[in-house]
Parts: structure tokens; C-alpha cells; sequence
């Protein structure tokens, strides 16, 4: 983890306008309907894709084909630190945009006399900060394996395919293939379902366990291709 | 000259493979797909706040209490019926207004577990036809044709055609929508 | 310190999906000595790029051996005392100039006090000094992404300097600026690699120069560096002077109390060596005193330039020096 390649991708990233003002669409409408639709409460929120995604578009790949990298690696830089720093600058940031957006709202149905319990907030915090540093950890991974913004690309086929995957086997009648299909398209945002976990007894392990399985296999898969990138742009 | 590596220094490869990351990986895909497997074979309980009443009796109890009955026909591999299940049945508002308003009872099929089901079941599934789990069955206790609701599609959307066909069994024949207010017979 | 040794590095590439195999870099083997500046120089193409890419651990090698102080290339003890100036130099646009050199300096591992003051002299050193550090990079001139570039290079007192084409689109205030900086660096017994198709300027500050051409190492010449600009004169003379009446003996004489040496007689011309422009006055103006009708004057193709025309021939050096 470097601290400096940190707050420089948060910095960079508020040194451009498309994507503060994505960001702000993206926190602010949902807020509005929270603030005017009656009967609403926090699920009006939704999740934190669009955040991630936002935040986190060519983290690594944009890197990679500006040639920034060039002088990034010659530096005394491990290329797993990397990797990780960009990850968790990420996924930091979509937590921290979550829980501000999660005090709005609260602050917002407060006004309104509906202030969700204790419970709900918690629940609600803590898998939006879960579901930021597990979408981050997938990003990343598809960010290291091509260069631009190609993950939004792979990010878009490998959803796309894995919904069509499952209505195949909801058609056929293939229990195995819907169960897969849906079991990719939830890891392409791990997160964990709080409530469940909570309300259910006794505690089922399977979720946080497939939480942690994606975001360690997304993260080492990403520093694997990383260590493995040539850079180079010239053949002589 | 085949490439060779020379002897890592103390401070190490900037390009160092994660070997922790990469075992703590496949240790963790290991797990995931026994605890996967295992708590598909051993569904964990959930909460379930409607009591339930047995079949036998329940139309004649219905007709007496003035309520209609809310048959569940239910499964245990099924996915849907859990969540329906957790979130309706589980939900302690929910439950509360079901056992206000219906007289609850559970058809649970165990074709696959034992291949065969107790006669009462079989009999009320064809009754009703019931061919996919979860679906919900309310029968007017003033007689009358019975309301069905085939497959979960979330908390909100379930109890409000629960309500309706609260409602539209209320209703006198003559008033009552064709066909049923919601997949009717 | 024990300098760069490179073993048999050969490194292939393969165009495109199912493209060609190019072999840019075949079987090269070289040592550069600690406080060398060592040269590299070639026509396009020829694996220049590539090698320093090798050299620095940013790219793997197919084949062969590098070893920088007795580490592997991509070693982070190597790094850390590592200064890179890649050619076609990327930088953080939308940084400014002052935040950049502070970001590569908190890279570099150093501490965080003194910081400013030492981004402050990186800058001026390079000529950004002021409102230049200022300005956002993305509005830099090409010359200043240079100079940037080389101050981003000499963060954190590195000992090894690798440049490729350090004076391209820089003016020529910059590239006497960068030549000032090189020597200064190189009195600090700093070792330089340099990859330019500037000769001269490759000739004034290395030690070697290594000759590269379609992957292979195809001669290292030893450059007298920092020595003045010798260079030999071409003199033709009217009348087919030189060889008839002029004696070849007389010209000898004449060369020697100008400070020359004369290297040949090709009639109608004669070829002296002078040590610089200075020099080659004097000459010229011993030889007219002296009655020699010089009708032209010309400076041979530096010994570098050479190496690009001619094809090798069995005087060439190859491999390791």
C-alpha cells in the first residue's frame, strides 16, 4: 500500500470534470428521490456500481497505454504495491461517497420524520462499503488486462453474458447453468447481504466466504498480469 | 543462453509474484465451493412468523372464522419460496396482517426428498393445478372462485396481490372481476 | 558499486497478433564500468529502445543475463538508485510541474522534509524555476516536458542515469544546459547511458559509444571525452599544389608549428588532424602565410558519423569491450 499513489488517483480524479460530474448525478438524483417520493426509504439508494465503476474506469489500464507506467516502474515501486494502492484508492473513495450519500438520506427522511433505525443504517453502510471495495477489487482486474477504458468494455460483456447465461439455463431447465450465470453476475459486484447474514440462523459462511474469494482471486490475478506487462513502446 | 535468474537481493523483485495472495485464493475458492454445496444440503432456517395451520380442517375453520384460507404450496430446494419466505413470512408486519386476514397453510412438497407426497397434498396441488413453486393459493370463504399467485417477485408486489385478492374475495359474485383480479382460474 | 554487466541478451518481438517475429536485440554482451558515460547510438530501428527497456527491468529478456551492482534489473535496491528520461516522455498532465517532481520524489522514497526545498533546485536546475512549476504540465512546451523529464530523473541522487534522447525538442540554451548537468553528474561519479542520435553531443559527453544496428552490438568505440573537439581538416589546394610543389615533408613542418598534425597526402587534398576550431584557424592561416594556396577547407566525417556509412568492415571491434 503507498499512500502516495493513493491520494494521487484521488486527486486525479478530481481533477476531472467528466467524472465529478457523473459522480454527482449519480449521488445526487437518488437523493432527490428520497427527499420527494413518499414512502421512500435508503433501498431507493441502490448500490454502488455506478460509483465504482465512475470512479474506477482504466484505474489500471489508462495507466498502461498513456505510458505512464514507464516511468512509474522505474521507480523504486513494487509492482504489487501498485496494484493494491489503486485498488483500495478506489474503493476507498466509493465508501467514502456511500457514506455520505447514507448521511444525507438519513439526515433527508429525519426532515421527514421517517429516520431509519439503527439496524437499517448499519446494514445499509456496511454492505455499500463491502460492495466498494469488492466491485473495485473486480475493476481492477479487468483494468490490468487491457489498456483505456477496455474494463467498462469487459465489465459490460461479462454482465451481458452472464445474464444471458442464466436465462439459458432458467429456459432449459439447467438449475446448474442459471446458479452460474447468476453466481458470475453477483461477483461482478461482490458484496455481502448483511441482513441475511444476520437474521439468519446459524450464520451461513457461504456468502462472506465467496465475498472474500473474489476480491483475493480478483486482486491476484490482477497483480499477476501486472508483474508479467512488458512496457514498451518502441521496437528499436 | 537459456535466461537466468539471478539471486534475489533481501530487498527483493519489484515484480515479486503474491504467492500469499495467490494460496490465500485457491484456499478460499476451495471453501467457497464446500460451504456453497454444504449450506445448499443443509438450507439454514429461517424465521418464519405466520403459523401455520394444518390442511385437514382448514377450508371448514375458514368458513367458520369468516377468513379465506392462503394455501402456500412450497418447497424446500426452491430458491424463490426461501426468499418469499424470509421476506414476507419473516417479516414480522407481514406475517402479522397474513394471519389477521388469511387462515395460513403450508403445502409443502416433497416429491423430490421422497419421491412422493402425502395424499392431501397431492390432491390439493392438482386442485389447483399447481405446477411451480412458490404459489399462492387464496380460496373465499363465502365460496367462490380462488385467487392464484404464481411465482415471488418481491416483498411489495406479493402483498399487495395478496390484498387484492383479500379484496376482491370480499367482493359479492356479481362484482367480481372475470377471470380473477390476479392469475385467476 | 560494480557497474552493468550484460550477457548474451538477446529479446524478440512479435508484431501484431500473427505478425513477424523482429528480433530486436540478439546476443548482446557489454560492460559499463561505474562513472562511465557510456554511449549508445544507432539507426532507427535497431534496438536501442528496447535494450534500455531491458536495462531497467521494464521489459524481460528472452534470453541472457543483466546484472546492475550484482542485482537483477527489476531488483528494488536497483530502482531506488535508478534515473530513468524515457524517449517519448508521458507525464501526469494534469499535474503541475512542482507537484510532479513532488509526487516522483515521495516515490523515490525520500523523506517528506525538505521536499519542497529539493523540488525548488530541481527545478531551477532544469530552467523550470518560478512560474514554470506552476503551470499545469499539460500545458508545457516540448522542451519543458524535457527538462521536467530530466529533473524527474535526477530525484533522489540516483547512480545510475539512463537517458533516451534526452535533447529531443529541447532548444539549444536546454541542451547546453542538459551537457552542464550531464558533467556535473558524471564529476559525482554518477554512470550515465545515453541514447541519442545527437553525435556531437554524444561524442562531447561519453566515454564509449556503443555502435547498435538491427539488434547487435556492432562496435564500441572509445570517445576521448570532454577533451576538445578534435576533428580532422580536409585541405584541398589550387593547382594541384599539395603533392608537386608543396612537399609532403613541408606540410608535416608547417601542421607541427600550428599546433596540427598532418594524417595524410590524398592528392589534390591533404588531411591534418587539429585540435579544435582554434586550431584548424591557426593552421589554415600557417599554411596561407606560408604561401599554399588553399582553396578549400573541410571537416572529415566525425568518427561516429562513420560508423553510420560505412558498412563493418574487419577494423571494427565487436561484442564486448
Amino acid at each position: 500500500m503507498n499512500l502516495t499513489l493513493v491520494t494521487t488517483l484521488w486527486r486525479q480524479r478530481l481533477t476531472s470534470p467528466v467524472r465529478m460530474a457523473i459522480l454527482a448525478m449519480l449521488s445526487l438524483m437518488p437523493l432527490l428521490g428520497v427527499a420527494f417520493m413518499p414512502g421512500a426509504g435508503l433501498a431507493l439508494l441502490g448500490g454502488a456500481q455506478g460509483l465504482i465503476l465512475t470512479l474506477g474506469a482504466g484505474m489500471i489500464g489508462q495507466d498502461l497505454s498513456s505510458g505512464v507506467l514507464q516511468l512509474l516502474f522505474a521507480r523504486r515501486l513494487r509492482r504489487p504495491e501498485y496494484v493494491v494502492s489503486r485498488w483500495l484508492g478506489v474503493g476507498a473513495a466509493a465508501a467514502v461517497i456511500s457514506l455520505l450519500q447514507l448521511a444525507i438520506a438519513c439526515a433527508l427522511l429525519a426532515g421527514r420524520g421517517a429516520v431509519p433505525t439503527a439496524q437499517d443504517i448499519l446494514m445499509f453502510g456496511g454492505g455499500r462499503v463491502l460492495e466498494s471495495f469488492g466491485g473495485a477489487a473486480v475493476l481492477a482486474f479487468f483494468s490490468s488486462l487491457i489498456g483505456g477504458f477496455g474494463d467498462l468494455g469487459i465489465y459490460l460483456l461479462v454482465n451481458l453474458g452472464a445474464g444471458i447465461v442464466q436465462m439459458a439455463g432458467q429456459v432449459k431447465q439447467w438449475l446448474w447453468l442459471a446458479r452460474a450465470g447468476a453466481e458470475i453476475s453477483a461477483a461482478l459486484t461482490p458484496t455481502i447481504d448483511l441482513v441475511r447474514l444476520v437474521t439468519v440462523t446459524p450464520m451461513p459462511w457461504y456468502p462472506i466466504v465467496s465475498y472474500a474469494s473474489t476480491v483475493v482471486l480478483c486482486l491476484a490475478l490482477a497483480i499477476v498480469v501486472v508483474n508479467r506487462r512488458e512496457l514498451s513502446y518502441a521496437s528499436g | 543462453m537459456p535466461p537466468v535468474e539471478p539471486v534475489a537481493s533481501p530487498s527483493g523483485s519489484t515484480r515479486a509474484r503474491p504467492t500469499v495472495l495467490l494460496v490465500a485464493a485457491l484456499a478460499l475458492m476451495v471453501a467457497r465451493v464446500v460451504t456453497g454445496i454444504y449450506e445448499e444440503r443443509h438450507p439454514t432456517s429461517v424465521p418464519d412468523l405466520v403459523r401455520w395451520q394444518p390442511i385437514e380442517g382448514a377450508e371448514a375453520a375458514s368458513r367458520e372464522q369468516k377468513r379465506p384460507v392462503l394455501y402456500d404450496f412450497t418447497a424446500d430446494w426452491c430458491l424463490p419460496c426461501r426468499a418469499m419466505q424470509r421476506e414476507v413470512f419473516g417479516d414480522p408486519e407481514s406475517a402479522q396482517e397474513i394471519e389477521r386476514v388469511f387462515l395460513p397453510v403450508r403445502v409443502l412438497d416433497r416429491m423430490r426428498e421422497e419421491g412422493g407426497n402425502a395424499p392431501e397434498v397431492d390432491s390439493l396441488q392438482r386442485r389447483f393445478r399447481v405446477s411451480t413453486f412458490p404459489t399462492l393459493v387464496v380460496v373465499p370463504h363465502g365460496g367462490g372462485d380462488p385467487v392464484v399467485i404464481v411465482g415471488y417477485r418481491g416483498k411489495e408486489s406479493t402483498i399487495q396481490r395478496l390484498r387484492a385478492a383479500q379484496m376482491e374475495g370480499l367482493l359479492p359474485r356479481a362484482m367480481r372481476p372475470p377471470g380473477g383480479a390476479v392469475r385467476g382460474r | 558499486m560494480s557497474g552493468i554487466q550484460v550477457e548474451g541478451l538477446s529479446k524478440t518481438y512479435r508484431r501484431g497478433l500473427a505478425g513477424e517475429r523482429v528480433h530486436a536485440l540478439v546476443d548482446v554482451s557489454l560492460t559499463i564500468a561505474p562513472g562511465e558515460a557510456f554511449g549508445i547510438i544507432g539507426p532507427n530501428g535497431a534496438g536501442k529502445t528496447t535494450f534500455l527497456g531491458c536495462l531497467l527491468g521494464l521489459l524481460r529478456p528472452d534470453a541472457g543475463r543483466i546484472t546492475i551492482d550484482g542485482h537483477a534489473p527489476d531488483d528494488l535496491a536497483i530502482r531506488a538508485v535508478t534515473g530513468y528520461l524515457p524517449e517519448r516522455l508521458v507525464l501526469d498532465r494534469w499535474m503541475t510541474g512542482r507537484e510532479f517532481l513532488a509526487y516522483h520524489h515521495a516515490l523515490a522514497g525520500q523523506p517528506a522534509a525538505g521536499r519542497r526545498e529539493e523540488v525548488e533546485g530541481a527545478l531551477e536546475r532544469v530552467g523550470l524555476g518560478g512560474e514554470a512549476g506552476q503551470r499545469a504540465i499539460r500545458r508545457y512546451s516540448r522542451g519543458m516536458l524535457q527538462r521536467l523529464g530530466l529533473a524527474q530523473a535526477m530525484l533522489g541522487q540516483p547512480r545510475y542515469l539512463f537517458l533516451d534522447e534526452p535533447a529531443s525538442g529541447v532548444d539549444p540554451a536546454g541542451v547546453v544546459l542538459f551537457r552542464r548537468l550531464l558533467s556535473e553528474l558524471r564529476q559525482k561519479g554518477v554512470t550515465v547511458i545515453l541514447n541519442s542520435h545527437q553525435l556531437d553531443q554524444v561524442e562531447r559527453v561519453c566515454d564509449r559509444v556503443a555502435f547498435v544496428k538491427a539488434g547487435r552490438v556492432e562496435a564500441i568505440e572509445t570517445v576521448a571525452a570532454g577533451a576538445a573537439h578534435a576533428r580532422v581538416l580536409r585541405v584541398r589546394a589550387a593547382d594541384a599544389a599539395i603533392g608537386t610543389r608543396v612537399t609532403r615533408e613541408q606540410l608535416a613542418a608547417l601542421a607541427v608549428s600550428a599546433g596540427a598534425a598532418l594524417t595524410g597526402i590524398d592528392p589534390p587534398e591533404a588531411r591534418f588532424t587539429v585540435a579544435d576550431d582554434a586550431g584548424a584557424a591557426r593552421l589554415l592561416q600557417t599554411l596561407i602565410g606560408a604561401g599554399v594556396p588553399v582553396a578549400e577547407a573541410t571537416p572529415e566525417e566525425s568518427r561516429l558519423e562513420r560508423l553510420f556509412l560505412d558498412a563493418p568492415t574487419d577494423a571494427r571491434t565487436k561484442g564486448s569491450a
